[in-house]
Formats: C-alpha cells, sequence, structure tokens
C-alpha cells in the first residue's frame, strides 16, 4: 500500500478544512498538481500484465517489490521501441503522471522505453568509443577500398538470421558471379564478440577473401552488444582484408561500424557496398562501346567529308588525269631541254677544258716543239741562206768595189799603170824616174814599153 | 588460390575499364589519325568483349566455412531456405 507523501496531505487537509469538496472537484484538483509534478518522470521497474490490443496501444503494470503502477504507451510512440516488451523485464521508462478521472486512477504515459541496463552500456559505449577514436582507430585514412569486383566474399553472420538472408538474396541480384563464403558465428550473447573476432582472425590467416562482411539485424543495444566490444573493434581495425559493417539499424551505429573500412545501415544495404551492379556494368560497358563506335563513326565521317572536298577540289578524274598527262609531257620536255642544256653546257665546258688542257698535251706539246724546232730550223736556214745571200751581196758589192777599185777597171777606164824594173814596181812618183829610163805601162788593154823622155816635177 | 593466379594473370576488371575509358577519351578527343582512331576503336571493341566475359567468369558458389581441428577451413554447402530460393 502507497504512503501518500506528507505535503498532500497536508495540503488536502487544509483544504478540507476551508470547503467541502465534491469527488470530481477534488479529482480535478489532483489531475491539476499531479499532472503539473510529475509531467515528465524517469522510473524503473518490471514489467507485468502486458497487453496489446487492436489499437496498437501497449498496456503494461510497472512494478517493483512494493508497488505498481499502470501505465500505456500510444502506438505512434511504440514505433520508436527498439526491443519488443515482455513481461518479467525490467525496463527504464520515461513519462508523465496521468490522473483518469472516471474510474479515479492514475497511471503514466510512457514515451519513451529501454530494457534496463541499457543505460549503463550506453556509458560504456561511449565510453570505449571515446577511447578508441582517440587512439585513431576511425580515422578516414586507415580505412581501406573496397575491391571493384571482389570475387570471394566471407559473412561473418549467424548462419540462421534474415541478416544472412538478406545480404545473399541481394548480393545474388546484383553479381552473382561470386563466392558467398558464410563463417558462422553466434551475434549476440555470451563469447559472441569473441567468435567474431576470432572468425575475422580466421579469414585473414586462410586468406583468398576479398572482403568480410560483418552482419546481424537489428535489435536493442543489449543485443548488439557484441559488436561493440573491443576485442572485434581491434579484430577488424587489425584485418587486412576490407570489413564491411552492417550491424544495426538505421539510427545507431555500433563500434565496428566506426573501425570497418565500410558501414552500411543494414545487410541489403551492405551487399548493394559490396557489389556493383552487374547489369549496370553491363549497361556502362555498352555505354562505352557505343560512344566508341559513335566516336570511330565520327571519325570516319570527318575523314569522308574531307575526301569528298578534295574530290570537289580534285574535280573530275579523267580531266584530272589529262591535266597531269599534259603536266608531265611539260615536265618531260623541260626535262628534256634541261638536260640538253645541261649536256651542251658541260660538253661546251668539256671543250673548253680540252682546249685549255691541249697546249698542255704531250702530244700536242711535242708537235708544238717540233714545229717551233722546225721554224727555228727554217729560221735558221733562212737565216743561214739571208746570210749567205748578203755576205754573196756583199761579196758582190765588194767585188764590184773590188772591180772598181781593179786597176784593170781603172786602166779601162783610160789609166794606165807604170811599172819600173823587173820588179814591175808600180811607179807612184815622177821622182821615181829618171829620164831615158824604161817603163812598163799596164793599159786597160795591153801593154806598152816606153822611154822616159824628160822627168818633169 | 585460382583467384589469385587469376589476378596476376592479366589485368583486373577495374584496370580494364579504365584502359577503355582512357580509350574512349582519346578517340572522342578527335586527335587521332584514322589509322590511329581504328586502331584505338578495335582494341576497344576486344577490351569490352574481354570486359564482358569478365563478368561471367567467376564461379558462383553459396558456401559454408567450418574451421577444422587443425584450425583450417573446410567448406560445405550452405542452402538458402526453399522460402529464399523461391524468390531469388
Amino acid at each position: 500500500m502507497p504512503t501518500a507523501p506528507p505535503r498532500e496531505t497536508a495540503l488536502a487537509a487544509d483544504l478540507f478544512d476551508r470547503r467541502i469538496l465534491s469527488v470530481s472537484q477534488l479529482t480535478g484538483r489532483l489531475k491539476d498538481l499531479i499532472e503539473a509534478e510529475f509531467g515528465n518522470v524517469w522510473i524503473w521497474g518490471e514489467i507485468s500484465n502486458l497487453r496489446r490490443p487492436a489499437s496498437g496501444h501497449v498496456y503494461l503494470t510497472l512494478k517493483d517489490e512494493a508497488a505498481q503502477m499502470r501505465a500505456v504507451m500510444f502506438r505512434v510512440q511504440t514505433r520508436y521501441l527498439d526491443f519488443e516488451p515482455a513481461d518479467g523485464q525490467e525496463v527504464l521508462v520515461r513519462g508523465r503522471l496521468t490522473v483518469y478521472e472516471p474510474r479515479g486512477d492514475y497511471q503514466i504515459i510512457l514515451d519513451y522505453m529501454e530494457p534496463r541496463g541499457e543505460g549503463a552500456l550506453r556509458l560504456a559505449f561511449e565510453k570505449l568509443k571515446g577511447r578508441l577514436a582517440a587512439e585513431g582507430l576511425f580515422d578516414e585514412a586507415r580505412k581501406k577500398s573496397l575491391p571493384f569486383m571482389p570475387r570471394r566474399v566471407a559473412l561473418v553472420t549467424s548462419p540462421t538470421g534474415a541478416a544472412v538472408r538478406d545480404f545473399i538474396r541481394l548480393a545474388r541480384e546484383r553479381f552473382e558471379n561470386a563466392v558467398l563464403s558464410v563463417y558462422p558465428v553466434r551475434v549476440q550473447g555470451q563469447g559472441a564478440a569473441e567468435e567474431i573476432a576470432g572468425a575475422i582472425g580466421d579469414l585473414n590467416a586462410w586468406g583468398g577473401f576479398d572482403v568480410i562482411v560483418l552482419t546481424r539485424g537489428g535489435g536493442s543495444l543489449e543485443d548488439l552488444w557484441a559488436f561493440n566490444e573491443e576485442i572485434v573493434a581491434r579484430a577488424v581495425a587489425a584485418s587486412r582484408i576490407p570489413v564491411v559493417s552492417a550491424v544495426g539499424h538505421e539510427v545507431d551505429f555500433s563500434i565496428s561500424d566506426f573501425v570497418a573500412d565500410a558501414r552500411a545501415a543494414t545487410p541489403s544495404a551492405a551487399a548493394a557496398l559490396v557489389f556493383r551492379d552487374k547489369q549496370a556494368l553491363l549497361d556502362h560497358l555498352r555505354g562505352l562501346r557505343a560512344r566508341m563506335a559513335a566516336g570511330v563513326h565520327g571519325r570516319l565521317q570527318l575523314a569522308r567529308e574531307r575526301l569528298a572536298h578534295q574530290k570537289t577540289r580534285l574535280g573530275d578524274p579523267r580531266r584530272v588525269f589529262a591535266d597531269r598527262r599534259l603536266k608531265l609531257d611539260d615536265l618531260s620536255e623541260e626535262l628534256i631541254d634541261r638536260t640538253r642544256r645541261l649536256l651542251s653546257e658541260h660538253g661546251r665546258a668539256l671543250l673548253s677544258a680540252r682546249a685549255r688542257l691541249a697546249p698542255a698535251e704531250p702530244r700536242a706539246r711535242l708537235r708544238v716543239n717540233r714545229s717551233a724546232l722546225e721554224s727555228r730550223r727554217r729560221e735558221l736556214i733562212g737565216a743561214g741562206r739571208l746570210h749567205l745571200e748578203r755576205a754573196r751581196d756583199r761579196t758582190a758589192a765588194m767585188a764590184g768595189r773590188l772591180g772598181d777599185l781593179s786597176p784593170l777597171r781603172v786602166l779601162e777606164r783610160g789609166y794606165a799603170i807604170a811599172r819600173q824594173g823587173p820588179e814591175k814596181r808600180t811607179v807612184r812618183s815622177s821622182t821615181q824616174v829618171a829620164a831615158g829610163e824604161r817603163l812598163d805601162l799596164l793599159l786597160g788593154e795591153g801593154e806598152l814599153l816606153v822611154i822616159v823622155d824628160e822627168v818633169l816635177a | 588460390m585460382s583467384k589469385d593466379k587469376d589476378n596476376k594473370k592479366e589485368p583486373t576488371f577495374e584496370e580494364g575499364l579504365i584502359r577503355l575509358e582512357g580509350l574512349l577519351e582519346k578517340l572522342e578527343g578527335g586527335e587521332l589519325d584514322l589509322d590511329r582512331s581504328l586502331a584505338v576503336f578495335e582494341e576497344g571493341i576486344m577490351l569490352t568483349r574481354k570486359l564482358n566475359r569478365k563478368l561471367d567468369e567467376a564461379e558462383k558458389k553459396l558456401e559454408l566455412l567450418i574451421k577444422n581441428e587443425n584450425g583450417l577451413p573446410e567448406t560445405r554447402d550452405f542452402d538458402l531456405t526453399p522460402d529464399d530460393q523461391g524468390e531469388a
């Protein structure tokens, strides 16, 4: 039997002293007072008499060893329950007290309920989270990226839960060409954390896995507790294989979510994270292929247009051909011309060179020398002859002069030479001769023997 | 085991895809002459085929890993309930 607080007793006494109240009036006053005073209280107790009628509201009685109290949680609030309340369960609740006047009783209207002990767990969770964060276990830089296309994926989970089925179903839908290896573990209760950590260790030791997925369906903080244990956090951090954690639900995180290389809200979301959609990949490839074809088609089109452009610039190929032939002819003629010109130029050069060379040619020189010799010889002969002629002339002249000087020639002109004695000395002076002497007179023709008659001076 | 061998043997799907996107960029860049772009196109098509094959080549398997007394893994078939297979 609950004992009424002294203050309320005093208040009631006070009211009673003043005037007499109806039941309604008193109940109304009580309602006002109680609802004002206990508008938001936290209490804990054990659930009993739990009922859940069609309305969806949850009715229950909270009790401890000495007292009990009726409680209700309206349907709208039950949506936020993350566990299934049951008789005998110890819970922590928050609500407001309300008085139901028609029946004169009071009850607590609950807006929050969690299994008892959860508060302590929450505290432990926050403490561990803070410690691991300070150690840097949650750093983005530590996180490994997931492989583009995993060939073998290990699932660390309960083999019987909905989680494994959800994961496998979506994985198969997205990308069936992979091996899914389920490493069965207990995901809650005593020893679950050790099993999970051990599995991560084993998978790393065995090798051959591209990704490890830790998963379990949602539940209370207590249910998910194994994934908040330090041993699991350490195993995830130490894993060389990328770890995806999909534990709990949208709003709550587990420690393993923070440490893992990637986090997903649900097992299905984890499957979507690990496996790319094969159809999307195929579509992507098809798209790339189509773009490639379009690219090369465009390139070909461009080349074709260029070709067409060139064609119009070139005009009719036959005409072009004729043009070209004419041009060819021109060119060949020019070539011939040039060749000729070149030849003749060279020929001339050759000739001139030959001409220049000719004098230096030994035979020519010989000839020249010979002819020089010849001419010299002729000259010599000529000169000799001239000399002879001159000599002859001079001789003739001299002979002439000699002739002139010849006593005979003088005699021819009427002179006579008187010679004396037997020696026939020429008489040059009258003094040489004495009268009566005999002289020999040499005339132009003939001789006279004369006697000197007289010697004149 | 066989998986490791595959990885070393030839470029991965992702590498192939990156290469393919590179080829496409070249082709769409319009810098290549006709011969080169045809060659690039050809390589691209071959690569697309190879990548398509790659998407199908891995084995499909669902297995349960059991650690034996020597601490080594043994595998068993893992069956989903008939319910789920019906849905899959």
